[in-house]
């Protein structure tokens, strides 16, 4: 090849390489797929729009949770100092979130929640599970976001759609609407509300102001899901009048108190930001509802319980491998809504198991114990869709009249032990099992094969530079 | 001698396709990387990091191959950085299927929905030219082997 010709092909390439250059800029530049990667919120306008948001969902979701389960302390709180250290560390997280600004909100804050952790510690109808509520939750969190994880797979296994995401994360939802004004209303209650924060991803939660949710464009896609889903599963509901290309962001207000609402509403309302979307739950309803009138923003409520629980309970329960026998049933801490429900897992409302606040308000489901049986039907709703094996043999150090010693986990995580309020070591398997979720075995050798692949052709470079 | 040079130019079309071929992906994956599609917060099954990060990386990485097949004169590195990368999409692709995930594959990013092209187009597209660039790269690559081959003889001889 001559040197002319080799300038000509230089030339050539050269001209091409600048073409596609410009191409990927004019690209860049195109008003439509900025916009579609600035949108903080998908365009929503009418039912169709909002379920086929659902598609991409889970998957966002469930690995939000995986990040969820760490940032739960275990730590008893059975003496005075436990709770002191209890205390101080809530308000720390209170200020690093910037919810505290003032000493006077510090002051107020630090006294509801020593009066919520010393109820903890000391109500009787906390009883002997008081000194283990954070181990709880934390367990609970970690089995709901393997309980989610798996169900994850499920759905990416099947190419699933809507109906399996309703049969997974958005199961937890539903029912009861009623119209306040001219907002709709989707009532959550307590049994299901914390499965919501923990599936999408909250931030710490203390015990009073549970969730405040920063705008999130898959947190804000989740709740468009699920208001979607909701407003096609109940006839009647006018969730799609709700115009969410207003909204500019979301905002889960999850069980908060007035106090708490109060104070992240004001905050929000003093930023300056409008067009919110806020997702209130059943407590909050309650107790702040009317905090936000005459606010430019959209209110949604939501109440969980009943039938679409059953759902969600059955998994997680599941997935504590507690064995269902005719000795051992879940009895449920839930409300007198949930008769009512005829889907229900057929647990019967136990007042003795009942947890509730000063203010009569039940607590979430993080409070779920493992009691008599009241039904043998719960054992085969859970074996038909459960193998048996999945269960341990004997569960009952999972409960063993409050000195829990050995805590049965899911397989992959190994048994973990709780003792003096800590867990020890996972072992490298159960973290790899966490890391990777169920197959991690074969993701590993995928990644060892690429590994084995770029490791070749860096080889081959090699031995070909020192061959010439 | 002109069966050579026939098959110099078809593998000298190829290369040139190919490095087209991962500019145009590899500058789709750097588009995606700028938006905020809720997929970019997700995270890679396998390599455990968040979809914008590897699409950021893996556009940087296809768009560094394919500026180098564009100008590079070493036919073998530059079919052999085609293969690499074609092998690695295709282990990539059989651990998804292999692991039970069968949603279309995110190679282009989020650019699909903007150019309003559904994502199971966009997968099959990106099958077609992964077949392409794996058979093509790998067929040139045993091509220069046994050219190569042949030359050792005849120096021998």
């Amino acid at each position: 090849m001559c040197e002319r010709e080799i300038f000509r092909m230089k030339r050539k390439r050269s001209c091409l390489v600048s073409v596609l250059l410009l191409c990927g800029f004019c690209l860049l530049g195109n008003g439509n797929i900025i916009q579609a990667a600035e949108s903080k919120l998908p365009a929503v306008s009418d039912l169709k729009d909002l379920l086929n948001l659902v598609i991409d969902v889970p998957t966002n979701v469930s690995i939000s949770a995986i990040g969820s389960w760490k940032r739960y302390p275990l730590f008893p709180l059975s003496t005075p100092e436990q709770i002191d250290a209890a205390v101080d560390r809530e308000i720390a997280r209170f200020k690093k979130r910037d919810v505290i600004h003032t000493p006077e909100q510090e002051a107020k804050s630090r006294e509801q929640i020593r009066g919520i952790m010393t109820r903890y510690a000391t109500n009787v109808g906390m009883g002997k599970y008081a000194e283990y509520y954070y181990g709880n939750r934390l367990r609970m969190d970690r089995l709901l976001y393997r309980g989610t994880n798996v169900s994850l797979e499920k759905f990416e296994g099947t190419n699933a759609g809507v109906g399996d995401i309703n049969a997974v994360n958005t199961s937890l939802i539903v029912l009861n609407t009623k119209a306040l004004s001219d907002v709709p209303i989707i009532r959550v209650s307590h049994l299901g509300k914390s499965a919501i924060k923990t599936v999408v991803n909250t931030v710490d939660e203390p015990p009073i102001l549970h969730n405040i949710l920063q705008p999130d464009p898959s947190v804000s896609m989740f709740l468009c899901a699920l208001l979607g889903k909701l407003s096609s599963s109940q006839p009647g509901m006018a969730v799609d009048s709700v115009k969410f290309d207003d909204v500019k962001a979301v905002q889960l207000i999850n069980g908060a108190s007035t106090y708490g609402t109060k104070v992240s509403m004001e905050s929000s309302v003093t930023n300056g930001v409008t067009n919110r979307l806020y997702v209130f739950t059943s407590e909050t309803i309650n107790k702040s509802g009317g905090v936000i009138k005459d606010t430019n923003h959209i209110r949604v409520e939501i109440e969980t319980v009943s039938t679409a629980n059953c759902a969600f309970f059955t998994r997680v329960l599941a997935d504590m491998r507690i064995r269902i026998s005719s000795t051992f049933t879940p009895s449920l801490f839930i409300d007198e809504k949930w008769e009512h429900g005829s889907n229900c897992i057929p647990v019967k409302y136990s007042e003795s198991n009942r947890r509730s606040d000063a203010d009569g308000y039940d607590y979430n489901f993080d409070h779920i114990s493992i009691g008599k049986i009241e039904t043998s039907e719960v054992a085969s709703l859970f074996f038909d869709e459960y193998p048996k094996d999945y269960f341990y043999e004997d569960a009952s150090s999972v409960n063993s009249g409050g000195k829990r010693e050995v805590v049965n986990l899911p397989k992959g995580l190994g048994p973990i032990k709780d003792v003096d309020g800590a867990y020890a070591p996972e072992g490298i398997k159960g973290r790899l099992a966490r890391m990777w979720g169920n197959s991690s075995g074969k993701k590993i050798i995928v990644l060892g094969f690429l590994a084995l692949n770029f490791a070749g052709m860096i080889y081959l470079i090699i031995r070909k530079k020192v061959k010439g | 001698m002109r069966f050579v040079i026939l098959h110099k130019k078809l593998i000298h079309y190829f290369l040139f396709s190919g490095a087209l071929l991962l500019f145009a992906t590899g500058s789709a994956k750097l588009i995606s990387v700028i938006g905020s599609a809720g997929i970019l917060g997700a995270y890679d099954p396998f390599l455990l990091i968040q979809f914008r990060y590897l699409f950021g990386i893996l556009g940087a990485v296809e768009l560094g191959v394919a500026l180098y097949c564009l100008f590079s004169k070493q036919f073998w590195l530059r079919a052999l950085l085609q293969a690499w990368l074609a092998t690695s999409f295709v282990i990539y692709r059989l651990g998804l299927i292999w692991i039970g995930y069968h949603r279309p594959c995110h190679c282009l990013g989020n650019l699909t929905d903007a150019l309003h092209i559904s994502p199971q187009t966009a997968d099959t597209a990106m099958k077609i030219v992964l077949g392409y660039l794996l058979l093509g790269s790998y067929g040139t690559l045993f091509w220069l082997w046994k050219q190569n081959r042949q030359n050792n003889l005849k120096k021998a001889a």
